[in-house]
């Protein structure tokens, strides 16, 4: 019987529409499909926790008046059933579409992934169960504030939370973000989306604080008296004593690299070119590029290397250079067929490729900003000139002065090509290996001077 | 006049009302210096006064109230702007910014203007903060391409004072809401 | 549709009267609106009639156990409910209908009665068969899966009625049960009192002095939260002197309450 009675508040309560809101953030976050699952996952959370959750409170804060909009708290305070009983079906329904539309959002997800060939990974799942939670609870948390507030209130309560949302919670605003912060349930990675791997500890933290909230919720909802309300208080306080130290310290040691996405996924003949697990669909995008751009060191330098591999896009830690491979950092679009590069030199991969002479780029190499740097990336490019005999080209910004103009590399380029065609390939050479060294000397001297 | 003035504001609950956007704002506003957020808490104080004055677009029998002998229009117009004014007033009084604050409160108000004639007075607040929540949240992660001149309409309530397409759209929707409410008054049930 | 019998329904009563109040005292906010009422109860149609603020309303409210008493006793089916905090027992053999009849707009005629059926504990596989009796009783068949908001104020009233009856309650109290209803449906509904009659103690809260006269076994008068008459509806007409009054029992109603103000000053 209380099946039907649960099939009956599903059919009229709000509950569907819950369902169709969480549906929501899959439909916004579907450009991002080529990118895998996980990265889908991290977009979905953080349009749920910010933009969806509110409204979910707001939808069932209205379902928790339901009795008293219609008049009928008399009628229903003369039957027998306590009140827990006679609101279980209700609250019910709105944690069974909760779950629902979130397990539709993960099958319509994943479809979307699957459909671009991108990478399923298994990391997003903790993310989705997490995210449920954030579902599921917000929805008890207006539960139990429709119950105890006057209506009038809910909407402003909705905007003080959606403020602390925005203003409090927004980890940007931070320069290093505390670890409590992820208390309010959202992930924003510190690195590419599809590259992240989320610590085990964050997940745990952020559930047990949600299942306390939860918990909370439910109680001070089915409470009858207000000394019951005050009980509530204490799953949710425990909750908290318990994450906050199960939770990292900082916000930024949430991230980490995953290591699943980071597999390399190479062509299966030679030359070897590798892009990222998580980066799979754009292996075709990378590889003609990468094919030429090794057939072109091989006809230039003595030593060339044998193949082209993407290592992840990481800021704070950047990869050593190595002799027999092109190491490249990428920018994926959210197809997942389309490639960028990082450098900012250039925006053709055969280009960046070839940028001192396929080399990354040194850790030490001058900061950003400096007429130092503009020297590096000078050489660096002029290099690629030569090897691919042209001159190099205006930026595709002219208006942005951190770009390299014409006026400065062309007349590097035209200074190289007056020298002896052997002493060109021995500077090259030298460059080459002085990148590969990562030694403190001035590549522009190396290249073009005496 | 003055009796019959406070009537209506009794009759509209316009006094709790007053003090929930008071309230409000002082507290948005001072979360949002806190937090270095200056331009985000005002906004949300003008959405706060505004929902909070949603309610009020209809007395208790939207009927009756439309059976009435006097002219609805012009004192529903009055209506609206006295929302605008105060909200103006309460979001801008600690200092700074009246020019985004003034067409921000306009284009709430006119939005709630249009919600009361599409929704009804007790839903009237719905269009301000809905807009709001998406455009602070969702819309800047998911616009792909740089901002341009749709990305700011639809944005307008975060655009700076310069952007002449965030001024038109709040005018828009000042004037559109203003004239709908006047002339249709709020949907009844 | 006949309904199985369960064998605690077999068993005899085990009390008097339905309903047995002692110098009975409910406060309607901080006014005594039932004030040292004494009444005893049993099977049959109890008409309850009085002017606005007698304490009709805070009488039955007491009756379905909505507001405690302040003073004196109350029993109802045999168990006193004055003192004891868990009313569930006897709130499975009542039934209620506000004057203020609250409903969900959305659910269906038939969902809205399962719901208050499976409120009131009925055993699941008895639910279908009952509610489906209530609606036939109260005449609503070809409506029984239309969503409450798109019914009449009359219909909506029926099926107030209806889920009052539908766990076949041994008390039933209607508190304006009539309103909204058109002559015809009244005349409906007064067959159907006369039914429930033989075995259900009914206490019906109406202005209406014309259906208490044509369908009550008995007339109680209420004036100041105080009991001025309790009688058959004959006795009440019988009452009645030349004074203002279209019908025998308003006549008898408007003396007997002029005496008892006469009397109180």
């Amino acid at each position: 019987m209380t099946g039907r009675i649960l099939r009956i508040e599903l059919r009229r309560s709000p509950a569907k529409w819950l369902a169709l809101l969480l549906v929501l953030p899959v439909l916004l976050a579907a450009t991002e499909a080529g990118r895998g699952l996980s990265g889908l996952a991290l977009s979905q959370r953080q349009l749920l926790q910010f933009l969806v959750a509110p409204m979910a409170l707001g939808i069932a804060a209205w379902q928790a008046r339901r009795d008293r909009r219609s008049g009928m708290v008399e009628l229903l305070g003369t039957t027998v059933r306590p009140r827990w009983q006679r609101v279980a079906p209700a609250a019910a329904a709105l944690a069974v579409a909760g779950i629902a539309g979130m397990l539709a959002g993960l099958v319509g997800m994943a479809g979307l992934v699957f459909a671009a060939g991108g990478f399923l990974s298994p990391a997003a799942l903790p993310v989705v169960a997490v995210s449920t939670l954030i579902a599921v609870g917000h929805a008890g948390l207006g539960l139990a504030l429709g119950r105890w507030l006057p209506f009038p209130l809910i909407p402003p309560l909705l905007i003080g939370y959606f403020a602390v949302s925005v203003i409090v919670a927004d980890t940007e605003g931070y320069a290093d973000p505390p670890g409590w912060l992820l208390l309010w349930g959202g992930l924003e990675a510190t690195m590419p989306t599809e590259l992240a791997g989320v610590a085990t500890g964050t997940h745990l933290g952020q559930a047990v604080w949600l299942l306390g909230l939860t918990t909370t919720a439910v109680i001070a909802f089915t409470a009858t008296g207000r000394r019951a309300g005050a009980v509530a208080i204490a799953p949710v306080v425990l909750a908290a004593a318990i994450a906050v130290p199960v939770l990292p310290d900082r916000y930024a040691d949430t991230f980490h690299v995953d290591p699943a996405a980071t597999e390399p996924v190479c062509t299966p003949d030679p030359p070897r070119v590798c892009v990222l697990r998580a980066h799979q669909p754009a292996l075709p995008a990378l590889r003609d590029p990468a094919r030429a751009a090794l057939s072109i060191l091989a006809a230039n330098l003595p030593d060339p290397p044998t193949a082209v591999v993407e290592i992840p896009f990481l800021v704070d830690s950047p990869v050593p250079p190595r002799p027999d491979t092109i190491t490249i950092p990428l920018i994926v679009s959210g197809t997942g067929r389309r490639v960028q590069p990082v450098s900012g030199l250039t925006s053709d991969l055969r280009w960046e490729l070839l940028l001192g002479a396929g080399t990354p780029g040194c850790p030490n190499a001058p900061a950003i900003g400096t007429a130092d740097r503009r020297r590096y990336d000078t050489a660096r490019l002029v290099t690629a000139a030569w090897l691919l005999g042209q001159e190099p080209p205006e930026p595709a910004d002219p208006a942005d002065p951190y770009l390299l103009r014409r006026r400065e590399t062309v007349p590097v380029y035209r200074a190289l090509l007056a020298l002896p065609p052997a002493e060109q390939r021995a500077r090259v050479a030298a460059l080459r290996a002085a990148e590969l060294a990562c030694d403190g000397r001035d590549r522009l001297g190396l290249l073009v001077g005496p | 006049m003055t009796r019959r003035l406070l009537l209506y504001l009794r009759s509209r609950r316009v006094p709790a009302a007053f003090a929930t956007a008071v309230v409000a704002a002082a507290g948005l506003w001072w979360v949002g210096e806190l937090t270095d957020h200056a331009e985000v808490g005002r906004l949300l104080a003008v959405v706060a006064g505004t929902v909070a004055a949603g309610p009020g677009l209809a007395g208790p029998d939207v009927e009756l109230d439309r059976t009435a002998a006097i002219g609805w229009p012009p004192r529903r117009a009055a209506h609206l702007v006295a929302i605008a004014v105060v909200c103006v007033v309460a979001a801008a009084t600690p200092a700074g910014a009246p020019a985004v604050i003034a067409r921000d409160a306009a284009g709430m108000v006119g939005l709630l203007g249009l919600g009361a004639v599409l929704l009804g007075a007790s839903r009237s607040w719905l269009p301000p903060l809905i807009w709001t929540l998406v455009a602070l949240t969702a819309l800047p992660r998911i616009w792909p391409v740089a901002p341009d001149g749709a990305f700011q309409v639809l944005t307008w309530m975060l655009q700076p004072v310069e952007s002449a397409a965030a001024g038109w759209t709040a005018a828009v929707l000042a004037i559109a809401g203003l004239l709908s409410y006047a002339a249709a008054g709020p949907r009844s049930g | 549709m006949v309904r199985a019998i369960g064998p605690d329904e077999t068993i005899p009563t085990r009390y008097g009267y339905a309903v047995e109040a002692e110098r009975l005292t409910v406060r309607a906010g901080r006014r005594l609106a039932v004030d040292g009422l004494e009444l005893a109860l049993g099977y049959g149609v109890h008409g309850l009639l009085g002017p606005n603020g007698a304490g009709k309303t805070t009488l039955i409210r007491a009756l379905a156990t909505v507001l405690r008493p302040a003073g004196g006793s109350l029993t109802l089916l045999g168990e006193r409910v004055d003192g004891r905090l868990d009313l569930r027992a006897v709130r499975r053999r009542i039934g209620y209908l506000p004057q203020e009849f609250g409903y969900y707009r959305r659910f269906t005629v038939r969902e809205f009665l399962e719901y208050l059926a499976w409120l009131k504990e009925l055993p699941a596989q008895d639910v279908p068969g009952a509610v489906q009796r209530a609606i036939d009783r109260i005449g609503l068949s070809d409506r029984a899966d239309h969503k409450l908001r798109t019914l009449s104020g009359g219909m909506r009233r029926r099926v107030g009625i209806a889920q009052a009856i539908v766990n076949d309650p041994e008390l039933l109290l209607l508190d304006e049960p009539t309103a909204g209803l058109d002559p015809d449906q009244r005349l409906q509904f007064r067959a159907l009192l006369r039914e429930l009659a033989a075995d259900t103690c009914v206490v019906v809260a109406t202005h209406l002095v014309e259906d208490v006269a044509a369908a009550c076994t008995d007339v109680l008068l209420l004036d100041e939260g105080q009991l001025v008459f309790q009688g058959t509806p004959a006795d009440l007409a019988d009452a009645g002197g030349e004074g203002e009054g279209d019908s025998p029992a308003e006549r008898g109603y408007a003396e007997l309450i002029r005496r008892h103000r006469a009397g109180r000053r």
